[in-house]
């Protein structure tokens, strides 16, 4: 036999060392005493904190469905962000310039077409006709 | 009549995440004596073990909704009641004096116990009585370092396998094995007058 096996057997005996009888019962009131004297001490947040964590728990609401909220929400984003409102370009992407980027000073856009505007003490005068010479007369008339 | 099948220690934690304290209390009920018996022979004390007892399952109580059931709940109690009671050891800065429990009546019928304490003609310094071989088996526990007295409480007096005290512990089985290996090194000297010739 090894000399380990002697450590060992005398090591084992020390399991006849026991508490006094009644020892484990007496320790559970004592337990349930403090555990509940320490729940009554907690303060009051984090008693409503933990209410309000069991009510959602009882939810049981699967992974699966936050994925599908989650993905709705993306797409009415997405919806918004592609409207044709969205795409005009003062709305849309003068918006998204940050201040302190170059920003190009173009001039409004008229609804009939673009119209050049040059200042006019740069360039010489000039006149512009009209293609068909204004006439008082009726048009057609014979 | 059969008795209905105990409950589960997975389904007593779950029950006790739902607020239900009577499910904790049978947790209590189950693991107290053995959490108790790694408490104690680290200790030496009985009244250290009993309140490092009620800390540790109260503190297990607190943290039961962290526990997620990645290992069972005796592995779990077990690490928390290890490391509080390192700590404990750290902390105590003067050791307080021995405080041991009575040795059961029963352990005057265990051969090993008649082994150690017989009177031998061949050997006279094996004449000890119980309190004697007690005096010494604790003095010489207390005289491993913390750690090597976790492992040699888990595997020699509770009987533990090394893969469950590795993950008690958190480390490997083979440092299990190396600290094993030390402390009974270390504990032949000390107890060498009560082994077998």
């Amino acid at each position: 036999m090894s000399e380990i096996d002697d450590i060992q057997k005398l090591l084992r005996l020390k399991r006849y060392e026991q508490p006094p009888e009644g020892y484990f019962d007496d320790f559970l009131l004592e337990f349930q005493r403090r555990q509940r004297a320490e729940m009554l001490k907690r303060p009051l947040w984090e008693l409503a904190w933990e209410r309000a964590n069991l009510w959602l728990e009882g939810f049981r609401v699967p992974a699966i469905a936050y994925a599908s909220i989650l993905v709705a929400a993306l797409g009415v984003v997405g919806l918004v962000v592609n409207s044709p409102n969205a795409a005009s370009p003062r709305s849309g992407l003068t918006a998204g310039i940050a201040p302190n980027q170059p920003q190009l000073n173009l001039p409004a856009v008229s609804p009939n077409g673009p119209v050049a505007q040059v200042s006019s003490s740069a360039l010489p005068p000039s006149y512009i006709l009209e293609k068909r010479p204004v006439t008082y007369d009726a048009p057609f008339s014979f | 009549m059969d008795e209905p099948p105990e409950p589960k220690d997975a389904d007593l934690v779950a029950r006790t995440k739902d607020g239900d304290a009577s499910a904790f209390d049978e947790l209590v009920r189950r693991y107290s004596p053995r959490v108790y018996g790694l408490v104690y022979n680290m200790t030496s004390n009985h009244e250290e073990t009993n309140d490092l007892l009620q800390d540790i399952f109260l503190k297990a109580f607190r943290s039961i909704r962290g526990f997620r059931g990645d290992s069972s709940f005796y592995t779990w109690i077990h690490t928390i009641a290890a490391n509080m009671t390192i700590n404990f050891l750290k902390k105590r800065n003067r050791r307080r004096g021995v405080s041991l429990n009575d040795v059961d009546a029963h352990i005057e019928n265990d051969p090993d116990y008649i082994e150690a304490t017989s009177s031998s003609s061949t050997d006279p310094r094996r004449e000890a009585n119980l309190a004697e071989l007690q005096k010494k088996l604790n003095e010489a526990l207390q005289k491993l370092s913390h750690d090597h007295r976790a492992v040699v409480t888990m595997f020699d007096i509770q009987g533990m396998p090394h893969a469950e005290i590795a993950k008690i512990l958190g480390i490997s089985e083979g440092t299990v094995r190396s600290r094993l290996f030390y402390a009974h090194r270390q504990l032949q000297s000390y107890l060498g007058e009560f082994r077998a010739p």
